[in-house]
């Protein structure tokens, strides 16, 4: 059984009707007064009756005030249906709602409703609702507000030669910054609506013939199964729709960068950008791909590669060197340069604690100063880490509780966890560091090395959406870990990652 | 499954390593109350038993700790020597150099040699030094001062010996697979000499160490000295010369020159009988003036002279050390093994070893040098003859 049809029989099936949770008033007659019902307590409802020249039909215009614009429900809804001229004499309820929906109002999108359900579904996503009483129909419009966060520059993933937009929290316009890079009509986008109360809006986008379309399904399924009351985290998505949600390692790439995730879906991965997230999603993910940053595309490749390698050395000292310094003062002192010994033992001699204790008790004060600067506003959270850093550590030193050593090396591994691209491949290297230092502390060098034996098994045994985490690494081949660490040249570099099971392997001539 | 292969591979990885079952904590010591032992010197003890000094490591400005025990054994020394030091660990897998006394040495090295490899402190890589005339207890305790360690003195002679003369100080792990294999080795040798100059109101004057030649080492027991000379011209025969100077003399003409390489060749001329005749060894000495006479000047003439005079002086002290090596039977310089990667077939067709061959080989040494003028500088202002 592969990884997919594992997946497959683990997940619920699809919910079906026009309502993906089935709401309880999915069978409530379309009236004005239903829908006040369903609205009952919502004091941002608004209703205002119209003369539409309809004799025995009331006409009743509602919406939700903040999410629709005011003028435009005036300008482009009420005042047209209000001209008389304008419905063309209509006489029946019908014959006015075809006429409106042929041009009778000047609003871009109207749809044609008959279940209350639906008429309350448009109206949450800052639709305006027309509707004809005792006819049962009404007719919505898209009138959604644009008082939105504009499009600014990435905060996290800064770029110099790149581009300096970034993703935010409207749905339509993180899809519009991806189909202005990929303007062909192979780029694909599957609307779905997730959560029970939220009604979020998501949409999976690809680009037809590249991605592989049984990731696509799989994805969709996914979501389809996802069945909560709302989603306003991206940990709702990540950890539903990842292989292992129990696993420290982030197998969803984020990104806030459109030309990175545009890049991507070329590339032949899945992209999902949900309402209200301003970044967007990225599967399957691997280990490589989290090492990546997207100015690597903008840079020379000799430079490139050189960060490129500097970035998993970094990775491997952030999570190895505190161990490896544990394992080596308390076993194997013999591997230490004797000078470097020397003053080793010279700097702790007066201080009381173990090295154990010393490089745990830093390490932990390490992750609390970064906390309280993550907790902080901004400029007081530099402030925090800078004090943090310099006073805290200097005046232990100063006070014997730690040696300077320990301060070095939980500062140089703390130093490589932020060189992570993504913050979450950082978080995992925390956990990790702290667990090799464990083993170190329990069984030295030995520790270590069964700890890292441990750790590459794990990896490997990863998956995200059928493709090994560690690929391209871990495919056996030795282009495959060239591939993870070099950036080849533009002009060489004309296949797709096979990994990624393109139907289109090819990239450029 | 996967869980259960995970599982498994702990279990393996801790129960096959040898590291399990607790042996790994037998290594734990704290870091802050370990002495580090930079050099150990071992001397012949009453009844045949050893003499262990040591000398710990120190940072600059502290004065080094240096302690001698005796025991029937270097284990046995080694637990007396930790009871004087009850509060530190005397930690000995830094040891930088092994000092072995003249007694000592005369008495066989072969038990320390074997100490030292079976001993999971020390290392095969570490370097020996022979104390001529001396005991290594004295060149020990006696070079620890407040500005350094013998350590220092040690690893000082070990830059001049490998840099200058090119030469090298022999390691445990070298000096036991030359023993094995030709039956002598070299162990490079200093002499003990009170230290002046450094500070002449100083009550105690401290010990050095100088670079004495090497020592022959015949069964693993000492059998004589060759002088720093000859070591110096087995170093050419090796083909390296280091960058040090020497003084030459020929007639009118003087000057220091600055060695710059050498190359050597060994050709042998097979018997018959598959044995060896003799042996042609060919060396080509480049060289440098550093400092001219001052007396003549520095023509084509004066060059001349001086490469026949580097040539004679090399030509000297290899023939001198070859004739050591033909008299003590005793192949130090290691030419068997050199002929052996040269010439295996026929090294393994001769009637008798090498070694055995040796007092009749007739050895051809030819040594050509060429001095060159540093720098190309052909007539230097201030010479006769030269630029005003």
């Amino acid at each position: 059984m592969s990884v997919l049809d594992y997946l497959k029989t683990r997940a619920p099936s699809k919910q079906p009707g026009p309502h993906p949770f089935a709401p309880p008033y999915k069978d409530v007659p379309l009236t004005a007064k239903n829908l006040e019902d369903i609205f009952s307590d919502c004091g941002d409802l608004q209703k205002r009756a119209l003369d539409a020249g309809l004799s025995g039909v009331p006409v009743t215009a509602m919406w939700l005030d903040g999410i629709v614009s005011g003028g435009d429900v005036s300008e482009d809804v009420l005042r047209p249906l209000t001209e008389k001229a304008r419905l063309g004499g209509a006489k029946t309820a019908e014959e006015c709602a075809e006429t409106i929906l042929r041009g009778g109002v000047y609003a871009n999108t109207a749809k044609m409703r008959t279940s209350a359900a639906d008429t309350a579904d448009d109206m949450t996503h800052g639709w305006c609702a027309v509707v004809f009483d005792g006819a049962g129909i009404a007719v919505t419009f898209e009138v959604r507000t644009g008082n939105t966060r504009g499009i600014a520059e990435p905060t996290l993933e800064k770029s110099v030669k790149g581009a300096k937009d970034s993703f935010v929290e409207t749905l339509r316009i993180n899809t519009s910054l991806v189909r202005r890079r990929i303007c062909t009509p192979a780029l694909k986008l599957k609307n779905s609506v997730i959560g029970r109360k939220s009604l979020t809006r998501c949409a999976v986008m690809y680009v037809d013939g590249v991605a592989d379309p049984e990731i696509v399904d799989e994805l969709t399924r996914r979501l389809d199964a996802i069945d909560v009351d709302g989603l306003t985290a991206a940990g709702y998505i990540e950890e539903y729709i990842c292989d292992a949600p129990r696993s420290p390692l982030p197998q969803v790439v984020h990104t806030e960068r459109p030309d990175r995730f545009a890049a991507q879906l070329l590339n032949g991965r899945v992209g999902l950008i949900v309402d209200g997230l301003s970044f967007g999603f990225l599967v399957p993910a691997s280990l490589s791909e989290f090492m990546r940053v997207s100015q690597d595309n903008s840079n020379n490749f000799l430079v490139s590669t050189a960060l490129s390698v500097l970035r998993w050395l970094a990775l491997l000292i952030g999570l190895v060197l505190p161990a490896f310094a544990v394992a080596a003062a308390m076993y194997h002192q013999e591997m230490i340069p004797t000078k470097l010994l020397l003053s080793i033992i010279k700097a702790k001699q007066d201080v009381p604690f173990s090295v154990a204790v010393e490089v745990t008790g830093m390490l932990i004060a390490f992750e609390l100063l970064q906390e309280a600067g993550h907790r902080l506003p901004n400029p007081v959270g530099g402030t925090v880490s800078i004090i943090g850093a310099l006073v805290v550590g200097q005046s232990a030193v100063d006070a014997r509780l730690v040696s300077p050593l320990a301060v070095i090396i939980v500062a140089m591994a703390g130093v490589c966890g932020y060189t992570m691209p993504s913050q979450d491949i950082g978080d995992a290297l925390r956990i990790g560091r702290l667990l090799l230092v464990l083993s170190a502390i329990l069984a030295g060098l030995f520790g270590v090395a069964a700890g890292l034996c441990l750790m590459t098994l794990y990896l490997c045994s990863l998956e995200s959406f059928g493709v090994n985490y560690m690929s391209p690494m871990s495919n056996g081949s030795g282009p495959g870990l060239l591939r993870a660490l070099v950036r080849v040249p533009k002009a060489m570099n004309k296949f797709r990652d096979p990994d990624l099971r393109t139907p289109d392997r090819r990239r450029q001539r | 499954m996967k869980k259960v292969t995970a599982a498994a591979l702990a279990l393996s990885l801790a129960l096959l390593s040898g590291c399990s079952g607790g042996s790994i904590y037998a290594n734990y010591r704290e870091i802050d109350r370990l002495l580090i032992i930079q050099t150990i010197g071992i001397d012949r003890g009453a009844d045949g038993g050893v003499v262990l000094s040591i000398s710990a490591g120190r940072l600059g400005g502290e004065p080094s700790v240096c302690m001698r025990a005796e025991g029937p054994s270097i284990s046995e020394a080694r637990d007396l020597l930790q009871n004087y030091a009850p509060n530190e660990v005397l930690f000995y897998s830094h040891i930088n150099c092994v000092v072995i006394g003249e007694g000592a040495a005369k008495a066989g090295i072969g038990k320390y040699l074997d100490y030292i490899q079976r001993s999971v402190d020390f290392r095969l890589d570490t370097p020996i030094f022979l104390v001529k005339g001396g005991n290594a207890g004295d060149l020990v305790m006696g070079a620890a001062g407040e500005s350094r360690s013998v350590t220092d003195v040690l690893e000082s002679v070990k830059r001049d010996v490998e840099q200058s003369d090119g030469g090298k100080v022999y390691t445990a792990a070298e000096i036991a697979e030359a023993l094995s294999f030709t039956g002598a080795a070299l162990v490079c040798c200093v002499e003990c000499a009170a230290e002046t100059g450094a500070d002449p109101n100083a009550e105690k004057s401290e010990v050095t160490a100088i670079p004495s030649g090497c020592g022959i080492l015949m069964s693993d027991a000492l059998a004589g000295y060759i002088s720093p000379q000859e070591t110096r011209g087995l170093n050419f025969l090796s083909g390296s010369t280091g960058s040090g100077t020497m003084e030459l003399s020929a007639g009118k003409y003087r000057a220091t020159v600055s060695m710059d390489g050498a190359e050597a060749s060994l050709e042998p001329v097979w018997a018959e009988d598959g044995s060896i005749k003799f042996i042609n060894a060919a060396v080509k000495l480049r060289a440098g003036i550093a400092e001219p006479g001052y007396l003549a000047p520095l023509d084509e003439n004066c060059l001349t002279a001086l490469d026949g005079a580097l040539a004679d002086e090399a030509r000297g002290w290899i023939n001198s050390a070859l004739a050591r090596s033909k008299t003590l039977s005793a192949d130090f310089a290691g030419l068997g093994r050199a002929l052996e990667l040269d010439f295996p077939v026929k090294y393994r067709a001769m009637p008798r070893s090498f070694t055995d061959q040796l007092p009749d080989i007739i050895f051809n040494v030819s040594v050509t040098a060429r001095v060159g003028r540093t720098y190309d500088l052909e007539n230097p202002a201030g010479l006769p003859g030269g630029a005003k």
